[in-house]
């Protein structure tokens, strides 16, 4: 039987509602880029071919990261994190994936490339994965809350249960 | 619009799912269809790589012509009078003298040419465009040893 959810049409509602969707969205699109990234590997069509920039600077990045792949790891992480965003688990963790390859392409896109006219363009997902990713976690804060704990202490081998009932509870 | 509502969970995240599967519809048609790309052989590699099969097609296959046509944009600045290999059935053979340098979207050979028995050492520069992945611009010098 499935849970039955109370709601009110209030703005917090309207909030989460758009959380919710950015959520999907940016999944999607990390879905996406890395599957078009493998498919290639795989010798199979590309989805779309992989940019390589267009000023030298992100042309050396870019192609430095593939030819030392880095990118098989990047667009493997695309790949997870945006299946954990698509089916809503574990979603805290693929944010936390999502933010440094979002932040990299918000940099890739403005520093490197200068598109500053495009800073705040809801249709650029080279700045708006980013946002979004700042925003949803910003939603998830209280998952992240911890990491500031001012003075922590060392664990013990028992905390690894910790990990097996994160995983099989709802919060 | 006011007071409570109920909605199942199961509802609500299969309705997540099929917004997912739009998105996803969506950022496919943005990505592969809208943008027009131009498929082909030189779409989709690194620019090593592609000067590699372009080298290929070119003094191996001898399709100089085809292979023009594929991996140099239309627009593309260089010299044809000073490029007789691209053209299909040139007998032009290359043999590079180091292997070839990148960086960025820009790669360099040094190479031996062989035309009707006459050999020369160019140095070509070749500079892939930033979008559609065709070479855009090629700057030759011939060594004058």
């Amino acid at each position: 039987m499935s849970k039955e959810i109370t709601y009110n049409w209030s703005v917090g509602t309207i909030v989460k509602i758009l959380l919710s969707l950015g959520r999907l969205y940016i999944g999607g699109w990390m879905l996406v880029s890395g599957a078009s990234y493998w498919l290639t590997q795989a010798g199979l069509p590309a989805i779309f071919p992989q940019p390589v920039g267009n000023t030298p600077l992100s042309s050396q990045m870019l192609i430095t990261m593939i030819e030392v792949g880095l990118f098989d790891i990047v667009k493997t992480l695309e790949i997870v994190c945006g299946l954990m965003l698509i089916f809503n688990r574990f979603v805290p963790l693929g944010l936390l994936i999502a933010m440094p390859i979002s932040a990299i392409v918000w940099y890739n896109a403005i520093i490197l490339n200068g598109r500053t006219d495009r800073l705040f363009n809801p249709t650029y997902m080279g700045v708006m994965c980013f946002y979004i990713s700042v925003a949803l976690m910003l939603a998830y804060l209280r998952f992240y809350a911890p990491l500031l704990t001012w003075k922590a202490k060392m664990g013990g081998f028992g905390d690894a249960r910790k990990l097996v009932e994160a995983a099989t509870t709802e919060a | 619009m006011s007071g409570s509502h109920l909605i199942s969970e199961r509802t609500l995240y299969v309705a997540s799912l099929v917004v997912a599967a739009l998105f996803l519809t969506n950022i496919y048609y943005q990505l592969h269809i809208a943008p027009g790309w131009q498929w082909g052989p030189a779409l989709d590699k690194m620019p090593k790589q592609m000067l590699s099969d372009f080298r290929e097609e070119v003094y191996v296959n001898a399709k100089g012509g085809y292979a023009a046509g594929e991996y140099i944009a239309p627009d593309a600045d260089f010299d044809k009078a000073i490029f007789p290999e691209f053209a299909d059935g040139a007998e032009v053979k290359s043999e590079l003298l180091q292997p070839l340098v990148g960086d960025g979207r820009t790669v360099v050979t040094v190479h031996k040419l062989t035309q009707a028995g006459a050999e020369k050492t160019v140095v070509d520069v070749y500079h892939i465009g930033p979008r559609g992945g065709r070479i855009d611009s090629i700057k030759r010098h011939v060594s004058q040893e």
